[in-house]
C-alpha cells in the first residue's frame, strides 16, 4: 500500500502523539464516516488521538481536527492535494525552462534551475502515490472545489507562449511573478493538506512543500522588487 | 472539556463539508510585488515582525471602499503602521505596478489613490486578468515621498484586495528591476555571494573538511557538505533551504 516513495523522516518528527480519548474517537469515526460518504477510499484509522504539533517549520501550525492514518491510507484530501500539484508541475517546468533560456540575471537562472530540478523528483513521487492508489493525476475539473484552498494553476500556453515572447527587459519580472503566483498556491495547497490530510508520508511532504515555497518566494521577491 | 469537544466536532464536519459542497469561488488572491508593497516587503524579510502577513501576502482580502493599507479588516494592522521601516522606491513621474496573483477572479476595477485622491483607475468590467497584471500610473504633480493605496475590486463578490506602496517621486527614472542586484553574469557563482540574511549559523567542522549543512548558504557545484554525519556534494548550484535537505534532494545533492 505505502508508495516507494522516500521517507527519511516518519510522521514523528511532524506530529506528537497525544493519547486517544473516547470523545475524540466518536469524533474521528464521524468524520470517517463522512469522508466515506464522499466517495474516497479512507480507511478506518487505528489511531484516532494525534494532533498537529507545532512543529511545522515557521510557520504557525495548522489546527487539526482529524487524526494521522498511521497505517498509511489516505483520504479525499490526501488525493485533492496530489492532484493539485500535480497540475502545477507542468506548467512551473515550463515557466522554468524558459529561465534557463531567457533570463539574463544569473541569481534568477540559478534559483529556477534549483527549482527546476527539485520539483522534477517531486513530481515523480506524486505521480507514484496518485497512480499507486488508483487516482487520475488530473484534480477533478471543478473549478469552485479549489477556489478556497488557492486555486488551480492559472497558467496555460497562452502565458507561457506570452512568456517567451517578453522583451528582455520585462522577462525576469514576469517569469517571477507568474513563478511567485505558482509558490503562493502551493503554499496553500499545502496548508490545506496539513489541516486535514491524513497519509503520514504525504503530511511529511506538504511540509516541505511549505517551507521550501515559504524559502523561494523571498528570495523571488528581492529579485523582482 | 465538552465545549471544545463541540468545537472540533464542528470543525471536522466543516473541514469534510468542503470537501463535499461546491462551495463559491470567492478567493481571489493578489498583491503588488514591484515596486515592492508592504505585504511584498514582509513576505521578503526587507521589514521584520509583520505578524501573518509573511505567509500570505496575496491575503489582504476586506470589503471594498477602504482607505487602509490592510482594507479595514481585523488582520494585517501592521500594513497600516507608517512608522514602519518601509522601503520608499524611487520613480520619475510614472510608475507601473506589477501584480501576481493566485487566482484569476472576474475584475470590477483596479484602482489606485494617493491620499484622499484617485490618481487611476483601470475598468476591466467584469473581465478575467491575465496571469499577471501590470498598470503604469501618472505622478505627475507629486514629488517626494508618498504613499500608494491599490485596491483590486473584485467583480462578483463584496470584497477587495489592498496593496499599499510607498514611493520617492522624482530625482530619478522609474526602478530598475533589480536595484541592488549586480549579477556576475560569466563568472560561476560564488559561494559567498549568498543573499540570506547575516544570522545563519557558522558551519562546523567536520573531521572531512567539510562544513555542515546550513539553509541560507549558496552551495556551488562540488562543494560538499555533511548532514547527520553523511558527506554529499553538491551536484546543482543553490541556495539552501529548509525543505531542500541533502537525503530529500537527489537532484541538488550526491551522498559520497
Amino acid at each position: 500500500m505505502s508508495p516507494a516513495g522516500p521517507a527519511p523522516n516518519g510522521p514523528g518528527h511532524l506530529l506528537q502523539r497525544r493519547n486517544g480519548t473516547s470523545p475524540v474517537k466518536k469524533i474521528a469515526a464521524l468524520a470517517l464516516l463522512l469522508l466515506s460518504v464522499s466517495g474516497c477510499a479512507a480507511q478506518p484509522t487505528p489511531d484516532t488521538g494525534t494532533q498537529a504539533a507545532a512543529s511545522l517549520p515557521a510557520r504557525p501550525s495548522a489546527s487539526r481536527s482529524i487524526g494521522i492514518a498511521e497505517d498509511g491510507s489516505h483520504n479525499a484530501t490526501d488525493v485533492m492535494f496530489l492532484q493539485m500539484m500535480a497540475a502545477q508541475y507542468a506548467p512551473a517546468d515550463k515557466l522554468l525552462e524558459l529561465a534557463a533560456s531567457h533570463s539574463t540575471n544569473e541569481q534568477v537562472k540559478q534559483l529556477a534551475a534549483a527549482i527546476k530540478v527539485t520539483q522534477a523528483d517531486e513530481y515523480k513521487q506524486v505521480q507514484a502515490w496518485l497512480t499507486g492508489w488508483g487516482k487520475p493525476l488530473a484534480p477533478d475539473s471543478n473549478p469552485a472545489l479549489h477556489a478556497e484552498h488557492g486555486g488551480l494553476p492559472a497558467t496555460g500556453q497562452k502565458e507561457i507562449d506570452a512568456l517567451a515572447q517578453a522583451a528582455p527587459a520585462d522577462f525576469d519580472r514576469e517569469f517571477l511573478n507568474l513563478l511567485l503566483g505558482h509558490q503562493h498556491q502551493a503554499v496553500e495547497y499545502a496548508r490545506m493538506e496539513l489541516t486535514s490530510g491524513v497519509q503520514p508520508q504525504v503530511l511529511e511532504f506538504a511540509t516541505r512543500i511549505d517551507s521550501t515555497r515559504s524559502g523561494e518566494i523571498p528570495m523571488m521577491l528581492k529579485l523582482v522588487g | 472539556m465538552r465545549k471544545s469537544v463541540t468545537l472540533t466536532i464542528l470543525s471536522t464536519v466543516a473541514v469534510v463539508a468542503s470537501l463535499l459542497v461546491n462551495v463559491p469561488a470567492a478567493s481571489a488572491h493578489g498583491y503588488i510585488s514591484s515596486p515592492p508593497s508592504r505585504q511584498a516587503q514582509c513576505a521578503s524579510g526587507t521589514v521584520p515582525n509583520c505578524g501573518d502577513i509573511v505567509w500570505e501576502p496575496q491575503s489582504v482580502e476586506a470589503p471594498k471602499g477602504s482607505m487602509l493599507c490592510n482594507g479595514g479588516g481585523s488582520r494585517f494592522a501592521e500594513l497600516n503602521d507608517d512608522s514602519k521601516p518601509w522601503v520608499a522606491t524611487s520613480v520619475g513621474t510614472s510608475v507601473t505596478f506589477n501584480w501576481v496573483l493566485t487566482a484569476r477572479h472576474r475584475t470590477s476595477t483596479w484602482e489606485y489613490f494617493v491620499g484622499s485622491t484617485r490618481v487611476a483607475v483601470v475598468n476591466d468590467n467584469g473581465a478575467t486578468p491575465g496571469a499577471t497584471v501590470s498598470h503604469t500610473v501618472s505622478l505627475a504633480g507629486y514629488s517626494g515621498r508618498i504613499k500608494v493605496l491599490a485596491r483590486w475590486n473584485v467583480y462578483d463578490t463584496a470584497n477587495a484586495f489592498y496593496s499599499c506602496v510607498d514611493l520617492t517621486v522624482g530625482g530619478g527614472g522609474n526602478p530598475s528591476p533589480s536595484p541592488s542586484a549586480s549579477p556576475s553574469r560569466s563568472a560561476s557563482p560564488s559561494p559567498s555571494a549568498s543573499p540570506s540574511r547575516s544570522t545563519a549559523p557558522s558551519p562546523s567542522s567536520s573531521p572531512t573538511g567539510a562544513t555542515t549543512w546550513t539553509p541560507g548558504t549558496a552551495y556551488a557545484v562540488g562543494a560538499v557538505v555533511t548532514y547527520n554525519g553523511v558527506s554529499y556534494r553538491c551536484l546543482q548550484a543553490h541556495t539552501a533551504l529548509v525543505g531542500w535537505e541533502p537525503p530529500t534532494t537527489p537532484a541538488l545533492w550526491q551522498k559520497i
